[in-house]
């Protein structure tokens, strides 16, 4: 592996890389996480026992001489970034925290050169193990899920000391308030071997020209990204010039989260349309304001509504695909025989799913009532419709799964929220119960009548494959959304032993597996599902259309001899594979909803109480 | 049943096998600082490190037998290429038992007693090392029980440290005369106390054997006069080791693996009284098991005693995961590991076979650990 000249020194160039001397750390870094196939890939070998020697060896690496032991290894190099408003960069003048060393390696956790923001919380150049964790899993979803990939974060090391990290909270009275807590320092290590952290800033930076064709790609790309999220149920929070690559890759994952609704939701600040969830393609047509003025300045002038309406036919367009898929179906091959009933339905869709009720505070979605707020659960009924329904033009059904409970919230106070999302959002607030329930019951009714309509028309095979599709598809992301702060709440336990290193990495391994829902279905026998994380063990389903196994995974200080597990009341033995306990199959006519199913452990001879960590 | 009611009387004269008491239970030691004794005599010997101390070593002398029970729960005379153990085989016992700490031993087939010489050899062997626990037999040697007798006391029969020695005696589907067995049942009743010898009748009934038990009560009635009470145990067992093609299955009660379960009391600790225990049972070929159970399996096997060792089988013994989770939790524990509608719809004979059940279960499975 080479030292000296990381992959990006082909990208971005010398003047813009400030190096740094690359020193071993005075103490090894403890490995938390690894990315075992990432890691098959780069280093040509299975992930064995003594890897995580190696990796500790090779990765416990600093630029800030004060906690090396003196050695010098090589040169690592921070990029520059072009930042015209000032806000992506916070007062730095590229990574702060984050070099490059490799060949295309990217630690992120060391103070930089180019940290030089005057609030030390910006400067600091830390990253903390729980953010890091997050970011981790995140990257790792959306590298293998999602249509735009991003780099891979290959390992998470623990440093092993403590920092004081401030968080900061809005109040009320629209008051930031930092809290401060003490958590461990993190190293991150992302693996970027093409242009995923090669930043649309840092191209600005080295003052190289965005061609027509380019910023053409550029805009279709923006397009697609918003219009998988917003199927995919992602939040970026906090789009700017410095979190994207020129290829579109997400960088950056600290305001990011999946969310339940399709309603606007925020993440960072509440003050911008363009940072709330389904709205995000505006801040990228900003992006791309500041692109093309750049350009200009330059010499080369591109049409701006051209870009918007590349970036809106983009969107659009792949918003229809990616509908096709919640339907389980597939745009090539269903959509122009049944396309009359799924445009309509993709209208009423891409309406409702944005309406909410006026719950300003809660459409911070840090806070508990995030999900009470939206009106209309398009993934609830498309998950479960089919499976569900009792003969056709079952409305009952449709209305209890599309109509969601929720409820007004009164506050005693509510800040600037209130009006930025009155004036942002007026057309899809609801605040007329009575209106509402006529309504929601009309438009259940007419979507019911399309979506028997629609699935009428598919052979018994293809309609299996669809309710398959749709329960997966549609199932919520598990324990990646912002109010259930997973992260926070494992690190807690390891801080206090009752987690290991091997505990963190098993937990984030099945994060990720457990997170992936866009299948190549045509190719899909079976998937992990249904994660449940407890302080113990931690279980899921291996999901098959035929049935479902269940796979029980205890923590390392908790001792499984022997265990059953009771499903809805039935026994079933638990094998051991490995390390896991895994139950003999369960089978099915056709795919089954593994979420109400009643699931008791005995374990050991002794039935187990258990809570989820959240 | 009925056979069994008709029964009850005669086996009033019997001892009770529930008997628990360290001295004076169906095995019985000399001392009640058995115990104390016991872990002197280990100090320093192989098996003091272990936590599984096994007191009693079962040994196939022979498989051959001059009996051919259709449902023989011994394996005798199956077919073999070792009908019996050699001279040197019965000293590597003798010095492997003794390295390890190993007090007692107990001598079955086939039938033992076709062996007689070198019975009595490797017992002058032990003699004042190694007690001898238990002979098991079906009497044939009781046409001349005094000349017999007269050899085993010469061979130390009775130079026992720390156990009570014991003669078992099968009746069933045995061809022995029965008054040999009841000539054995008086000479010792005449001429040994309960502290000196215990002896023992295993008594395998059915629905359609004779009633063997009845017909040697009445045939020792009609030559000894009365039967000897409390002095003879009895175990009646309905166990047959029923092996597939053998034969028209006896008839059994059979009920389910789940009630079975709960029937075995063996946890591998140190118990003397009602049972021995721990044991490790040795078949001719020199293969041994934690158990006496004449179903033995793979999962429970520890290693051949003349291939590799008295160390290395109890080595198997302490980390055999099957011997752990009997010993941690008792067989009755296979119910929390295994779903109850496989157990209860699953009947066996005997408490052996249930846990035989269990554990091919749990190790095609993979259940445990």
């Amino acid at each position: 592996m080479k030292n000296d000249s990381p992959g990006i020194m082909n990208k971005i160039s010398k003047n813009n890389l400030v190096e740094h001397n690359v020193y071993k750390a005075k103490q090894k870094y403890s490995l938390v996480y690894v990315n075992k196939e990432l890691y098959k890939k780069i280093f040509k070998e299975e992930y064995s026992s003594s890897s995580k020697q190696k990796l500790e060896e090779m990765f416990s690496l600093t630029i800030e001489e004060d906690y090396s032991n003196g050695e010098k290894v090589g040169n690592g190099y921070a990029d520059r970034q072009y930042d015209e408003s000032g806000i992506a960069l916070s007062g730095n003048k590229g990574s702060g925290r984050a070099f490059f060393y490799y060949d295309n390696f990217n630690f992120k956790g060391d103070k930089t050169l180019l940290a030089t923001s005057s609030d030390k919380y910006y400067s600091d150049g830390k990253a903390c193990l729980p953010a890091a964790l997050k970011e981790a899993v995140l990257s790792n979803v959306i590298a293998k899920d999602f249509a735009i990939s991003n780099f891979q974060m290959l390992a998470v090391f623990d440093k092993g000391r403590y920092y004081e990290f401030r968080q900061q909270f809005q109040n009320g009275d629209d008051e930031i308030i930092d809290e401060y807590f003490s958590l461990r320092e993190a190293l991150e290590i992302r693996y970027a071997p093409n242009n995923e952290l090669y930043r649309i800033s840092n191209k600005m930076a080295d003052e190289k020209m965005f061609s027509e064709k380019d910023i053409v790609l550029l805009c279709e790309n923006l397009g697609k990204m918003e219009a998988n999220k917003f199927i995919d149920r992602f939040l970026h929070g906090s789009w700017s010039a410095g979190n994207l690559s020129v290829d579109c890759n997400m960088i950056d994952f600290d305001t990011c989260c999946f969310v339940q609704g399709r309603h606007p939701q925020f993440s960072n600040t509440n003050k911008y349309k363009a940072s709330y969830f389904g709205y995000e393609v505006l801040g990228q047509k900003k992006l791309m304001d500041i692109v093309i003025k750049y350009s200009e300045e330059r010499g080369c002038v591109f049409d701006r509504d051209m870009a918007y309406n590349l970036i809106d036919k983009a969107y659009e367009e792949n918003l229809k695909i990616r509908f096709c898929d919640i339907l389980g179906l597939e745009y090539n091959r269903h959509y122009k025989e049944l396309k009359n009933e799924i445009d309509i339905l993709f209208d009423k869709f891409n309406f409702l799913s944005r309406q909410f009720l006026p719950n300003y505070i809660d459409l911070n979605v840090n806070e508990d009532n995030v999900q009470n707020t939206f009106i209309y659960d398009f993934s609830r009924l498309f998950q479960k419709y089919l499976l569900k329904r009792n003969g056709e033009n079952d409305i009952f059904l449709a209305l209890k799964l599309l109509i969601n409970s929720s409820k007004n919230i009164q506050y005693e106070k509510v800040g600037a929220v209130k009006e930025i999302v009155e004036e942002n959002f007026a057309d899809i607030i609801v605040r007329d119960d009575s209106q509402l329930t006529q309504n929601a019951i009309k438009e259940t009714m007419d979507i019911v009548n399309l979506l028997e309509s629609l699935y009428s028309k598919l052979s018994e095979d293809e309609l299996l494959k669809a309710i398959f599709k749709c329960y997966i598809i549609n199932f919520n992301r598990e324990s990646l959304y912002n109010n259930t702060f997973i992260f926070h709440k494992i690190y807690e336990i390891y801080e206090r032993g009752k987690y290991t290193n091997e505990d963190i990495n098993n937990i984030s391994e099945m994060l990720i597996e457990a997170n992936m829902r866009n299948y190549n279905f045509s190719d899909l026998r079976e998937c992990n599902l249904g994660l449940k994380i407890c302080k113990e063990f931690l279980y899921y389903f291996k999901y098959s259309c035929d049935g479902v196994r269940l796979v029980l995974k205890p923590f390392e200080k908790f001792d499984v001899e022997f265990a059953k597990v009771l499903i809805d009341e039935n026994e079933y033995f638990l094998s051991y594979e490995n390390d896991y306990l895994v139950s003999e199959k369960i089978y099915s006519e056709k795919p089954m909803d593994i979420e109400e199913m009643q699931v008791k452990f005995k374990i050991n001879g002794n039935w187990v109480e258990f809570s989820e960590l959240y | 049943m009925s056979k069994m009611k008709d029964n009850e009387e005669i086996v009033k004269d019997f001892l009770s096998i529930e008997n628990d008491n360290l001295v004076g239970g169906k095995y019985s030691a000399i001392s009640n600082d058995f115990f104390e004794k016991l872990k002197l005599e280990r100090t320093g010997k192989l098996c003091e490190k272990y936590k599984i101390k096994p007191i009693q070593f079962t040994f196939e002398i022979t498989n051959r037998c001059n009996c051919h029970c259709e449902h023989c729960g011994m394996s005798a005379n199956s077919k073999t290429d070792k009908p019996r153990l050699s001279i040197d085989e019965l000293d590597t016992i003798s010095d492997e038992l003794e390295k390890a700490g190993i007090i007692s031993y107990a001598i079955t087939g086939g039938e033992p007693f076709l062996e007689f010489e070198n019975m009595c050899r490797f017992m002058k062997k032990c003699r004042g090392k190694l007690d001898v626990i238990k002979l098991i037999s079906n009497g044939f040697w009781g046409e001349k029980v005094e000349w017999y007798f007269n050899k085993m006391e010469d061979a130390g029969l009775f130079d026992n440290r720390f156990v009570v020695p014991a003669i078992q005696l099968s009746i069933g589907e045995q061809s022995v005369p029965l008054e040999y067995v009841c000539n054995i049942i008086e000479y010792v009743s005449r001429n040994y106390s309960i502290n000196q010898l215990h002896i023992g009748l295993i008594y395998t009934w059915s629905e359609k054997l004779e009633p063997k038990l009845e017909m040697l009560y009445n045939i020792y009635k009609e030559k000894f006069g009365e039967f000897p009470k409390n002095r003879v145990y009895i175990t009646i067992s309905q166990y047959k080791n029923y092996v597939e093609g053998q034969g028209e299955k006896l008839n059994v009660i059979a009920e389910s693996v789940y009630d079975e379960i709960g029937y075995c009391d063996n946890t591998f600790s140190e118990e003397l009284g009602k049972f021995v225990s721990p044991k490790i049972f040795m078949q001719v070929n020199g293969d041994c098991y934690p158990c006496e159970i004449f179903n033995t399996h793979s999962c429970v096997y520890l290693g051949n005693l003349f291939k590799e060792g008295i160390e290395s089988v109890l080595e198997k013994y302490n980390s055999n995961k099957y011997v752990a989770f009997i010993k941690k939790y008792g067989t009755g524990m296979f119910r929390e590991v295994i779903p109850e509608k496989v157990l209860k719809e699953k009947f066996v004979e005997t408490p052996c076979m249930a846990c035989e059940f269990c554990i091919k279960y749990c190790e095609k499975n993979k259940l445990l650990k």
